[in-house]
């Protein structure tokens, strides 16, 4: 499987790639883009099968990221690790077409719960 | 803008919760340091939409370096300028995200922006902090500061004239 990590800190994508490992995806491809913008070429580009994305970015931010992706036909599976989890960002993300929303701060169980339904 | 009491002690979990899973550190609550260290790091978040403030991290040189090397999983001495911004932006960003779910209404967030030491803070930070927690990570003092800002006039309000 080929994720891709979306994160404008590159501390922050470190970290997720890390728990991604520590939650037991290992094995995976995993590449990594700064924006929302970058991103939306790296989906054409390279196809992932799943984007991880930061809700909070320059550029063009998560949201419109994916709002972006299902305006052109694309329905890359597609979840938020974001540092906003309030119901009302949950509901946003949900109705955009985002299959979760993990909240930072997170844990490698936060991870396996998101994912694995998803990678199954 | 208001902020409960309780809500002291939820920014104290929020930190403690982002110090351990984010570097893997501890982080306690400490009394007010006597005296500022001599060089200091800040990173701020806005919030804005029905409450208008500032979420601020503050800590010294030497803990922003020993934050981004946790961060970055590198030794102190290895760490420059840009993971330092990187590392106490995202911190900031993540606590500043949390703080916000304990303010009421609809609130969008800001990008964090790093203040170079040694630089004023643009923002109107004269009014008293609505919380202000005092901790330490490894012996640096982490200052987390919630202020309120004046709310930015709307278009459709009319100024006044003076007469």
């Amino acid at each position: 499987m080929h994720i891709l990590v979306v994160d404008d800190s590159r501390a922050m994508r470190m970290i997720v790639i890390r728990t991604l490992r520590q939650a037991g995806f290992e094995g995976h491809q995993i590449s990594e883009a700064a924006d929302g913008r970058e991103a939306f070429e790296a989906v054409k580009d390279t196809r992932p099968d799943l984007v991880l994305s930061d809700w909070n970015m320059p550029n063009m931010t998560g949201i419109e990221l994916l709002s972006a992706l299902r305006r052109s036909g694309d329905e890359t599976p597609f979840g938020f690790v974001t540092s906003e989890g309030s119901a009302e960002m949950r509901e946003w993300a949900e109705r955009a077409g985002a299959l979760f929303l993990i909240a930072k701060p997170f844990n490698p169980d936060t991870f396996r719960d998101a994912l694995l339904p998803v990678m199954a | 803008m208001t902020l409960d009491p309780k809500d002291l002690a939820e920014i104290e979990e929020i930190a403690r919760d982002v110090w351990s899973s984010l570097l893997g550190l501890e982080i306690t609550v400490a009394q007010a340091p006597d005296a500022c260290p001599e060089e200091v790091v800040t990173a701020v978040v806005t919030v804005s939409g029905d409450a208008h403030g500032v979420v601020g991290v503050q800590t010294s040189g030497a803990g922003a370096r020993a934050m981004a090397a946790a961060m970055f999983m590198m030794g102190a001495d290895e760490v420059g300028e840009a993971e330092v911004a990187d590392a106490l932006g995202e911190l900031t960003n993540v606590v500043g995200g949390n703080v916000k779910g304990l303010l009421p209404g609809s609130n969008r967030l800001s990008l964090p922006t790093v203040l170079d030491a040694g630089v004023e803070d643009p923002r109107d930070l004269t009014q008293p902090p609505l919380a202000e927690v005092f901790l330490i990570c490894d012996g640096e003092p982490v200052l987390i500061a919630l202020h309120a800002l004046a709310a930015v006039p709307s278009a459709a309000t009319p100024e006044r004239i003076p007469s």
